[in-house]
């Protein structure tokens, strides 16, 4: 009970309050210990995503072996792991050779890579001119205020807009690149705000129960 | 009528997705060539701190975004760099994203050449190291205790005449972030700039811009280059053009599509709502 | 052009039209691809890792500590195995065997051995947290907000221009808006009839900044698009083979095939 539970909590509690105090007291002890901890939560953590591996290789082992529905489409994710290590291998993780050169790992970057998690992330542009079309609804006052933020964003933050903006609204005293930063200065700065000192009071009480014990998910299961 | 209205709202997405294939492609093809956007402040705190820079001053530049949010960062990064070397000065690269690295070599060796600079004496690479707020913690009190070698030539740090003087993050006359996310402008701040009191300007996506503009007003950050259109004002402000600018004017079409459907659902249904009922 | 280029540039704008395919409707193609992107980016990240912190963080500094000592005791090793650079170090050890001592979790018989490593890392970032929070989220901006209104009560003659008016303007707005934000956020707090009013303020702040905030996104989507858009541009010359309108149309040629197919044996 104490090595599974008590100790870890412990350890945690100890590190946690350290680490704090050393932000408080910089002196050369301090200062060594925080370098000292830093190597090591870097050692550390580089093994941790060899946990989130593990469990998708089992994952997609599972499907190929029991021949689920579009287990042949797993076999593409071993390929690709093969692929992306063996040029790592070879290349020693390295872009371009000492010539200058781009090396095999540099190549699969580029053309495969590169590709793959641009065009990806890219769809969402054609996701979100879809939703605006059928979900962005003006029915109340706050959203004709999200309603013309928006506008007025979209509007002016491009050359076309600003060119419209200087043929026909001159007449007005301020641009409307003026107004964007003015309302990206103020309005929405002071909302962020309050947002973000909220995320902050929620973090700090968060990590006290940690540092504390109160919060322990991170042990996972159940004893 | 109604019948129209109602098909009309309900339009086969993939209409819509044609749409927007033909706003971007057709200035691609055909650019519009419309004058640059106006200059913000925002953009000239970086343009300015880079500016006043004496000679031979060493920057630090972090690209802690990948392939996902390349074509927002990437522009503006080479602008920045294209900038520091014309200016002399010294730029040390890194990158706290593990996806990062061939972004970060690429930039960074393309830019140098541009301008022929020597590697080891006026730029360096040192490459990805895993732990976010740790590096940049470490980072802090002993860089050599991080990255020990650089990650071109695999060789001691000290060994390269632009570490001189540099031991910490402090030494450096200036930081900037090309951050997409997590490790990103808000990590630099809170374990960085903030503790150790540096110098820091940042690029951010399109998508971070609103949540980081209050780091601007406090002055934690120096300057801030929001995403394409941040790029595309300071290829103007550097007077060398490039990607960026030429983006913006695809993306000018793009938001008047999406300007143009949104008005047009609004309107539709107000008038099913009060002139067809 | 270098083959390798050319042969990039064919599987770059395959590998991107697989991925837009999914815009039609799921297909093999795109399944495919983002397979494919699982394993590579898997593939690419830890190659990265070994390189960049396995081998210089731990295997190098041990190795060298070893054949030091080696070198000590039995003189000829050296003579086959000259360490690299220093004398190197045995103390990443401990942190390399918590690290593996993480893998624990997923044998759950011995999963509670993973937890020290997970103590240690929560632990440590907790703690660096606190202050850094405390300094940047909290007081930094707290002293941002209330600063420009300070100095407003503080200045000497009263300047009645209007810049000046306006900037006064904003900093109190900016102010408010801070308050009334945080107003909303108060959950704990029972809303009468005034402070409801303050939240219904505080929920108009919130809309500019989501209003602002998708007017930014739609920006940087479109980006990123333009950014694919474009590389298929780049691809579609004789340089490179045509690979652009050759791959477009081979798709288009699997997608008649494929749902047509699809389309006569469904009933």
């Amino acid at each position: 009970m104490i090595f599974k539970k008590k100790l870890p909590l412990i350890v945690c509690f100890i590190v946690g309050i350290l680490t704090l105090l050393q932000y408080y007291v910089p002196n050369k002890v301090s200062i060594g210990y925080l370098e000292t901890m830093t190597q090591w939560d870097i050692i550390i953590s580089a093994f941790a995503f060899l946990l989130g591996l593990a469990s998708l290789f089992a994952m997609h082992y599972d499907k190929i072996r029991r021949k689920t529905q579009g287990w042949g489409y797993s076999l593409f994710m071993f390929g690709g792991v093969i692929l992306g290590l063996t040029c790592g291998i070879i290349s020693k993780a390295n872009q371009t050779n000492q010539e200058g050169f781009i090396t095999a790992f540099g190549w699969i970057y580029n053309y495969v890579l590169n590709p793959l998690q641009g065009t990806m992330f890219a769809l969402l542009a054609f996701y979100v001119v879809s939703a605006s079309f059928r979900a962005f609804r003006v029915k109340s006052g706050q959203a004709f205020i999200l309603f013309l933020a928006a506008v007025i964003i979209l509007f002016g933050r491009v050359p076309l807009g600003q060119l419209i903006w200087s043929k026909f609204m001159s007449w007005l005293p301020f641009g409307i690149s003026e107004a964007i930063e003015w309302i990206m200065n103020f309005p929405s700065t002071a909302a962020r705000r309050g947002i973000m000192i909220g995320i902050a009071l929620g973090a700090v009480a968060m990590s006290l129960k940690i540092i504390f014990g109160i919060e322990k998910q991170y042990l996972g299961g159940k004893e | 009528m109604k019948n129209f209205f109602d098909k009309l709202l309900k339009l086969d997405r993939r209409i819509l997705f044609l749409l927007v294939v033909f706003v971007i492609v057709f200035p691609i093809f055909k650019p519009l060539k419309l004058p640059g956007i106006k200059i913000t402040d925002a953009v000239k705190g970086v343009y300015n701190t880079i500016e006043s820079l004496p000679e031979n001053s060493v920057i630090l530049v972090s690209f802690d975004f990948d392939p996902a949010s390349k074509p927002e960062l990437y522009p503006m990064a080479v602008a920045v760099l294209r900038h520091a070397f014309k200016k002399n000065l010294k730029v040390i690269g890194m990158t706290l994203w593990a996806t990062g690295p061939g972004i970060a070599d690429e930039i960074i060796t393309m830019t140098a050449r541009e301008y022929k600079k020597e590697y080891g004496k006026d730029y360096l690479y040192f490459g990805y190291q895993v732990g976010g707020y740790a590096v940049i913690t470490g980072m802090g009190t002993d860089i050599y205790k991080i990255f020990s070698k650089d990650a071109k030539k695999g060789s001691p740090l000290e060994t390269f005449p632009v570490m001189q003087g540099i031991k910490s993050l402090k030494n450096f006359a200036y930081v900037i972030d090309f951050g997409a996310g997590d490790p990103g402008i808000d990590t630099w701040i809170a374990y960085g700039a903030d503790k150790f009191g540096f110098k820091l300007g940042a690029g951010c996506t399109a998508v971070n811009e609103a949540p980081t503009r209050p780091y601007l007003q406090t002055k934690q950050l120096t300057g801030l280059i929001p995403a394409m259109k941040g790029a595309s004002e300071y290829e103007i402000l550097i007077k060398a053009p490039d990607k960026a600018s030429a983006g913006m004017d695809a993306i000018g079409l793009g938001h008047f599509l999406i300007l143009f459907l949104v008005i047009l659902a609004n309107v539709v249904l107000i008038v099913q709502k009060y002139l067809l009922t | 052009m270098d083959f390798t280029a050319i042969l990039g540039a064919w599987i770059a704008v395959g590998l991107t039209l697989f991925i837009l395919s999914f815009l039609y409707r799921d297909n093999p193609l795109f399944k495919i691809a983002e397979n494919l992107y699982i394993g590579i980016a898997i593939g690419y990240i830890f190659s990265i890792t070994i390189y960049n912190v396995w081998i210089p963080k731990i295997y190098q500094p041990v190795s060298n500590r070893v054949f030091t000592s080696l070198s000590n005791w039995v003189p000829w090793v050296s003579k086959f195995v000259t360490p690299a650079g220093d004398a190197g170090s045995l103390t990443p050890l401990f942190p390399a065997i918590i690290g593996i001592s993480l893998l624990t979790r997923i044998f759950p018989k011995i999963s509670w051995i993973s937890r020290y490593g997970f103590a240690f890392i929560v632990g440590y970032g907790a703690g660096l947290a606190i202050p850094a929070t405390v300094a940047t989220m909290f007081i930094a901006q707290i002293e941002g907000t209330i600063q420009p209104v300070f100095k407003l009560a503080s200045g000497g003659a009263i300047d009645l221009s209007g810049p000046a008016l306006w900037t006064s303007f904003s900093a109190i707005l900016l102010c408010l808006g801070v308050i009334v934000t945080l107003f909303y956020f108060f959950f704990s707090l029972e809303h009468g009839k005034i402070s409801k009013k303050v939240t219904k303020i505080g929920i108009y702040f919130l809309m500019v900044y989501f209003g602002a905030a998708f007017g930014t996104t739609v920006m940087g989507r479109f980006a990123l698009l333009y950014g694919r858009f474009f590389d298929l541009y780049t691809y579609r010359t004789s340089g490179y083979y045509h690979a652009t309108p050759i791959l477009i149309l081979l798709v288009l040629i699997f997608f008649f095939v494929y749902f047509g197919k699809s389309r006569k044996t469904s009933p």
